[in-house]
This record gives C-alpha cells, sequence and structure tokens, in this order.
C-alpha cells in the first residue's frame, strides 16, 4: 500500500490529465461545430430569401385584382368618363360598308343578317362595364374586341329614329321625342301612350342595326316581299334614320304580316325592324301599357 | 468537526496545504468504504483516487449542503457501483498477489479501525448483507449520522434507521453466538 504523498501525486497526474483531455474535447467539439454553423448560416443565407420572395410573389397573385388586368384594354373600354372611341364619317362609312359586304355575301337568317357570332372580350373590361356604363355591357354584339380595333358605330350625338309598325292600330316610337304609341285603334287611345327614353346602349344598338341596314339602299317606298306578296289584315313598317340634318325614311305600307321573306334585302329589312321593335316592346314602359281591347292591333 | 469542508474551503481559497489535510482525514476511509462494495482492494484505491481526481477537477460541484465526507462517499458508492456493471469477468490473481492484496486490506484496516472492539465487529459484519455492512460501517465505523447515511445509500432515514436496527440484530446475535460481546 502507498503512502498518502503518493496518493496524492497519483490524483494530481490523473486531475491534471482529465483537465487537458477536457481541453481537447472542447476544441474538438468548437473545431466541428463552428463550420457547420457557418455553413448553416450560409445556407440559409441562400435559401430563406428565395422562398420569401416566392411566398410574396402568391400573395401578390392572390391578392390582385381584377381591374388591373392589363393596360391596353382600358383606353378602349372606360366608359365610365365617357372615353368612347371615335371615327370620323369617311371611315365609318368605309367600315359600314365593309360590314355589309359582308353580310350581303352570306346571310345568316337566324342572326337576320348580323354577325353576332364573334365573340366579345368582355374579361378585359368587366370591371367598365359593370352598372355604371351600359354601353359596354355584354348585350354587345359586334365585331371581336382587339386591343387594335376601334369600334366605329357608337351612335352620335345627333342621331335619332322612328318607327312605325303593326297593323289597324299601329305602334310607333319616336327617340327624338320619346313618346312611345302601343296602339292607335283603342276606346282611349290616349291611355296607350306613353314615354320611353332608350338608354345609350339601346341606342347605340339601334344604331349598329340601322348601320348595318344601310338605309340609303333602299328606296323610299319598298315592299320587302317579292311579287307584292299581301296578307289580310296588312302590316306597316316605317322607318325613318334621322343623323343631323340627314333624314331617311322607308315606307313599307301594308305588307304582308310576316317577318320572313326570301329576299335578302327585304329579309334584313324585316330583321332589323323586328329587332327594334323587340327593344321597344321589351322595355317596362310598353309593358306597362294596357292591353289591346281588340284582336289585330 | 466539518469533515473536511472548511480544509477544502481553504483548498478553494487556494490554500494547497489544505488539499493534503482533506487527504488525511479522508482517503482511507474512503478507500476501505469504497472496499465493502467491490471486495478488491486496488480497485478501491483506484476509485478512491479517482474520486479526489473528481474533487480536484470539478471544484464548484460540491456546494457545501452536506459534509464533506458524505460528498466524497457518494461519490465513491456511485463510482464503486459504477464499477461492479463493468465488472464481467472474475478476476484470477496469482497466489502471491492475493497474498499481497489481503496484507494491504489488512493495512488499510488497521489505519481507519483502530480501536480493537471495532475491529472484532468488523470482522463479525462480513457475515451480513452488503447494504447492512455498509450502513454498519458508515455509522460505526465512520460516526456518520442517519441522514448522511441515507444521503450516501439514496435512502430515506427511516429506511436507514430500519437497515441498522436489523444489522444490530444480526450482529449481537453473530457475537453472541461467536461469544463476544458487543
Amino acid at each position: 500500500m502507498r503512502n498518502l504523498n503518493e496518493y496524492k501525486e497519483e490524483i494530481f497526474r490523473r486531475g491534471q490529465n482529465r483537465i487537458t483531455a477536457r481541453r481537447v474535447a472542447v476544441k474538438r467539439v468548437v473545431s466541428f461545430c463552428i463550420p457547420l454553423c457557418l455553413t448553416l448560416v450560409v445556407c440559409s443565407a441562400a435559401v430563406l430569401p428565395q422562398l420569401f420572395n416566392r411566398n410574396d410573389i402568391q400573395e401578390s397573385a392572390e391578392n390582385a385584382s381584377p381591374e388591373s388586368t392589363g393596360g391596353k384594354y382600358d383606353a378602349y373600354y372606360d366608359c365610365s368618363n365617357g372615353n368612347i372611341p371615335t371615327i370620323d364619317d369617311e371611315n365609318r362609312s368605309e367600315e359600314v360598308n365593309d360590314s355589309l359586304d359582308e353580310s350581303k355575301d352570306s346571310p345568316d337568317e337566324s342572326n337576320d343578317g348580323y354577325d353576332c357570332s364573334a365573340e366579345v372580350d368582355y374579361e378585359a373590361s368587366a370591371d367598365t362595364s359593370e352598372g355604371e356604363n351600359d354601353e359596354c355591357g355584354p348585350d354587345d354584339c359586334g365585331p371581336e374586341h382587339t386591343p387594335e380595333y376601334v369600334d366605329p358605330l357608337p351612335a352620335p350625338d345627333d342621331f335619332a329614329f322612328s318607327l312605325v309598325w303593326n297593323c289597324y292600330g299601329v305602334s310607333s316610337y319616336d327617340s327624338a321625342t320619346g313618346v312611345l304609341v302601343k296602339t292607335t285603334d283603342a276606346s282611349n287611345p290616349e291611355d296607350y301612350v306613353t314615354t320611353l327614353m332608350l338608354s345609350p346602349s339601346e341606342i347605340t344598338t339601334v344604331y349598329k342595326l340601322l348601320n348595318n341596314l344601310n338605309a340609303n339602299e333602299y328606296p323610299d317606298i319598298y315592299s320587302p316581299h317579292p311579287d307584292n306578296f299581301m296578307s289580310d289584315p296588312p302590316m306597316t313598317l316605317i322607318l325613318t334614320v334621322n343623323i343631323g340634318e340627314t333624314t331617311k325614311t322607308i315606307s313599307a305600307k301594308d305588307i304582308a304580316y310576316s317577318f320572313t321573306t326570301s329576299d335578302p334585302d327585304g329579309q334584313r329589312f324585316l330583321t332589323t325592324c323586328r329587332q327594334i321593335i323587340e327593344i321597344l316592346t321589351s322595355s317596362e314602359e310598353w309593358k306597362e301599357l294596357p292591353e289591346y281591347e281588340h284582336l289585330y292591333a | 468537526m466539518d469533515n473536511g469542508a472548511c480544509s477544502y474551503r481553504r483548498f478553494l481559497d487556494g490554500d494547497e496545504s489544505a488539499f493534503d489535510d482533506i487527504m488525511n482525514e479522508l482517503f482511507h476511509s474512503l478507500m476501505y468504504f469504497i472496499n465493502r462494495y467491490v471486495h478488491d482492494f486496488h480497485a478501491a484505491e483506484d476509485i478512491a483516487m479517482d474520486t479526489f481526481a473528481d474533487l480536484l477537477v470539478h471544484r464548484n460541484r460540491y456546494n457545501f449542503k452536506v459534509t464533506l465526507k458524505t460528498y466524497l462517499f457518494m461519490m465513491g458508492r456511485s463510482r464503486a457501483l459504477d464499477y461492479l456493471k463493468r465488472k464481467r469477468t472474475i478476476s484470477f490473481v496469482e497466489l502471491n498477489e492475493a497474498i499481497a492484496v489481503e496484507s494491504d486490506e489488512k493495512t488499510l484496516e488497521e489505519i481507519v479501525i483502530t480501536d480493537e472492539r471495532k475491529r472484532i465487529v468488523n470482522g463479525a459484519i462480513t457475515k451480513l448483507t452488503e447494504e447492512m455492512q455498509i450502513a454498519i460501517h458508515m455509522f460505526y465505523f465512520e460516526n456518520m449520522t442517519y441522514a448522511e447515511i441515507a444521503r450516501v445509500m439514496k435512502k430515506n432515514e427511516k429506511q436507514v434507521d430500519n437497515l441498522l436496527y436489523r444489522a444490530k440484530k444480526e450482529l449481537r446475535a453473530i457475537l453472541d453466538k461467536d461469544g463476544e460481546l458487543l
């Protein structure tokens, strides 16, 4: 058995060895951890910004409003401030003639000579067409709207029309005065008279129909049915178009009571009149008028 | 008697000679106590030195809530049990070495147990269970309190009380049987 001094020396030697071993272990840990931490920091700095940018892009896409769909459509379809593109008379006539040529070459009975098959890009003008301005609404059936195409058929301010239709107690409407007459054949004809002011979109629609018709090509006295086909009772259609000081009247009196004919020009005329009649008779003002007293109104 | 706490405080303050006082006071007792567990003098010697080396390296672990003797005995017991867990094979010792070990143990016993009567009891407690031997050793030979014994053996004082009661009862029977008086 050793003495205490020997034990003490051994104890101190073991203690020093442990201290040295602990320092070496700490150095090893530090030498391993520091590069590991640096690697993690560098990777985080490289990856995290990309992750945040991706999240920002997704958030901006989710928050994107339909109003910000692109500026190239806004100039043409921002009808809220009255910015309706217009063209002069010469260009208008050329484009109207072009549209008429197309319709003459391929008359479409289902569309009554008017090409309503073209799709209108309403999405580009969705925000401007809702509520505030009906001129650019989905009821418009016209050429495909592209950023390069300018709509040539907005109704001019001095445009007006009048239409007389029906048999016996004829119905009539004058857009200049707004007088709408359901029938003149009644005990109290005054009860069948009201005022109807068409909306700008309806005016534009009628204007487009009449432009497509090209009323100047029709005689003042006109019969849309060939061989003067007649019916009993007959029907009267008197269409008048006013643009400024220019007036054109197509009078088809006592014609057959039918909106179908084999003549293309006649069919176009009858279709145009029928479409205008549908606009007028679908109004609330027309519906509020009393029913006809007689069978043939 | 603070069982080395005052000396250790001096050692922490930088008095290197205080460590000598601690060793003079507690080293052999610790070694003898550890030998109760491992029944191997050299292993007990080695574990005791490791225990004191721990005290030297980790100077701030001892918080003076128990006596230094209790703290050293706690660490010694843990190391002894760890040694017993790691011990897998029965070590075969040459006969010459076995004689030398036995003589060292006797020397250690003589150093720790100075009282002749205690040596007689020490011979008798070998017939008790290990727990009883440890409890008797700490109470009877190291003059430790029930609380300190409980702290070292990781028991409560009531358990230590019961253990000592049974140990004394059996010792009395052994000693009476051997014709010795406690």
